[in-house]
């Protein structure tokens, strides 16, 4: 591992059990991460984006799901190299929130409603950061004055309900930036927001990258998403990684037919078509897995 | 957005929606009516008066009365052996004293007047000892809701924390809650709860408080428990996990606010319910002890009079009606103020 390897996760194995069966939900997956880099994860619903993110956290719901394979090889700031799987669950709560942080897809219903945004964002604090309630109020206003929140002393007494879903990311992402984290996972941040609206976040999100010197793990199904802000993409299809590199050899010289598909069905700009393409279009999986490129062209 | 809208948290909105129920909002002045009286009872209906001006000394007879009974005090030595309204005899001028509205204790008792129908001086009348029926109802009230309120503060507590757990952590946990809630459900409750009474060695009001709190936590806890299944996988609730939170905290600071509007309602509800079962078991002779009136009993003991003395089973039995369907008023209007499809 480099000096400036922060994860590496290898040959990756989670399993749901379930009434039919044994399903594998990620299969065998490696890549690493890096200081200050953003590492893409792509794939379509069901391909085992977010049990990869939510392994790397151990917030897998068990029963029915469980990491059975592989090693989370973690940098971590207190306690040198672990194996994130080998940790007990003492250890990994003290890495939650401190060193891992992770932001969702819905900020319309990961902020608490019941409780105002100050409160959440200063819980966290006086948990983690031993602060009392006045450095803990400060410090809120400042980390909402970082992610660019309009009136911090407003927002700070208001309910989630009465912000918009980029004010609420925003606060979102103050809670995850309150206590430093090395790691910030970003599950679909941008999926519930409007385009201009995404632009924004995804400025937010690689400046505070820059000036934290953190990695982010940014999981999506949006390449238009992962072209502006990836750094490695990772492709993910049924549980398997299909290709990674980084984002120009991917976006320039696809190497797999499930990357190629992917990338042949983002709908044209200039011209309407009748049908969208969907990937089936342009790739066959054979009985043995095996995937075949179909050569077919648009219209 | 330029201008913010006041902060309204949910507490209000619900408080906006549940004023707009004029049947449950005059139901919660009637309950505040009922805490007064159970407050203020000693004041309201007691032999004794509430300040005495005696042979140039001052007394205040019932808050000494809390003295005595609660921190060991003793009466005055005038006081001693004597009954207050005996005392009017020998009054000297200059002596007066002012009494509660209704100048009788529950217990105190007088021949004379046996029997009689309301009138000014008792205006619900008096029973087959010439005990003031009124004056009965009004110390009955305290036992009644008191026995509404704690029996259902404890089985709320037990239904909530088991019903978390359950709902929270599923699996094995899970499984044993939901088999112990089903073999409680198996007994009926009342015959449970008359078995257990007729057990226990001493008659008193802290056992029935106890029993109904012990038997009825069941709905509380399924209630719970749907609640931590539907909210437990919110965005939010995994997000106090990511941020590193105990379990305690994220059940119970997290996801336990969100679960609680049923349980509210249930609870409310549960107050009506449990007053009807203590006037049940009074009635049946299972209650509070037979010096200690409560409703239950007073209806129990005027049975045997019902052809002569209306007025003392139509008072009782309209406090627990009226009191029974206020809170289940109070209940409704909750319900539905906390309905988020009847929002306009």
């Amino acid at each position: 591992m480099s000096e400036n390897t922060l994860a590496e996760i290898h040959e990756l194995e989670t399993i749901f059990t379930t009434d039919e069966g044994v399903v594998k939900a990620v299969d065998k997956v490696s890549f690493s991460l890096e200081k200050g880099r953003t590492v893409g994860v792509v794939g379509e619903s069901g391909s085992g984006k977010s049990v990869t993110s939510l392994s790397l956290m151990r917030l897998i719901p068990n029963p029915p799901g469980r990491i059975v394979g592989g090693r989370l090889m973690y940098h971590s700031r207190t306690k040198g190299l672990v194996d994130l799987t080998k940790v007990s669950e003492h250890e990994m709560r003290e890495f939650r929130g401190n060193e891992i942080a992770m932001i969702f897809q819905e900020p319309m219903t990961s902020l608490n409603p019941v409780f105002t945004c100050g409160d959440q964002v200063m819980e966290a604090l006086i948990l983690h950061e031993k602060m009392n309630k006045k450095q803990a109020r400060a410090r809120t206003l400042e980390l909402f004055v970082e992610v660019e929140l309009p009136r911090p002393e407003n927002i700070i007494e208001s309910y989630p309900h009465q912000l918009s879903g980029g004010q609420k990311q925003r606060v979102m992402i103050a809670m995850a930036m309150s206590c430093n984290p090395r790691i910030l996972i970003a599950d679909e941040p941008t999926t519930a927001l409007d385009v201009t609206v995404q632009a924004t976040i995804l400025d937010l999100m690689r400046k505070l990258r820059d000036s934290h010197d953190m990695g982010i793990i940014f999981i999506t199904h949006d390449l238009g998403v992962i072209a502006e802000i990836a750094d490695h993409v990772v492709v993910m299809y049924k549980g398997k990684i299909v290709e990674q590199g980084s984002v120009w050899e991917i976006f320039s010289n696809p190497q797999h037919p499930y990357t190629k598909g992917l990338l042949a069905c983002r709908p044209p700009l200039h011209h309407r078509l009748k049908l969208l393409p969907t990937i089936s279009d342009f790739m066959e999986e054979t009985d043995s897995g095996e995937m075949i490129e179909l050569k077919k062209s648009v219209d | 957005m330029s201008e913010m809208a006041p902060a309204r948290s949910y507490t209000q909105i619900v408080a906006t929606q549940f004023s707009r129920n004029k049947l449950a909002v005059f139901s919660v002045h009637i309950i505040y009516v009922l805490l007064f009286v159970f407050i203020f009872a000693d004041f309201l209906a007691n032999d004794k008066p509430i300040v005495m001006h005696l042979k140039g000394n001052t007394y205040f007879p019932v808050f000494r009365e809390y003295g005595v009974n609660w921190f060991g005090l003793n009466w005055q030595d005038e006081f001693k052996s004597q009954q207050f309204k005996i005392l009017e005899d020998d009054y000297e001028a200059g002596d007066w004293a002012i009494y509660p509205p209704i100048p009788y204790s529950p217990n105190e008792y007088n021949l004379q007047v046996k029997l009689q129908p309301p009138s000014m001086a008792h205006p619900f009348g008096t029973d087959e000892l010439g005990r003031d029926v009124l004056s009965q109802m009004i110390h009955g009230a305290r036992v009644s809701l008191l026995v509404g309120f704690v029996a259902v503060a404890i089985y709320v507590f037990i239904g909530v924390i088991l019903g978390a757990l359950a709902g929270f952590y599923g699996g094995f946990m899970d499984i044993v809650i939901q088999r112990l809630i089903e073999i409680m459900i198996t007994f009926p409750r009342m015959f449970l709860i008359i078995t257990i009474v007729a057990v226990m060695e001493t008659q008193s009001i802290i056992n029935i408080m106890v029993i109904l709190g012990l038997t009825g936590w069941t709905g509380v806890a399924r209630f719970t428990r749907a609640e931590f299944l539907k909210v437990k996988n919110e965005d939010y609730v995994v997000a106090a996990k990511a941020l590193g939170y105990k379990d305690f905290r994220t059940i119970f600071r997290h996801v336990l606010p969100n679960t609680l509007t049923p349980v509210l309602v249930t609870a409310t509800f549960g107050v009506a319910a449990a007053i009807l079962i203590e006037s049940g078991l009074s009635f049946l002779g299972f209650g509070a002890p037979p010096e200690q009136a409560t409703w239950g009993s007073l209806l129990s003991s005027a049975r045997d009079m019902l052809p002569t003395g209306w007025w003392l089973t139509t008072f009782p039995g309209l406090a627990i009606f009226i009191t029974v369907t206020v809170y289940n008023l109070v209940g409704e209007g909750l319900r539905d103020a906390l309905d988020p499809r009847l929002k306009q």
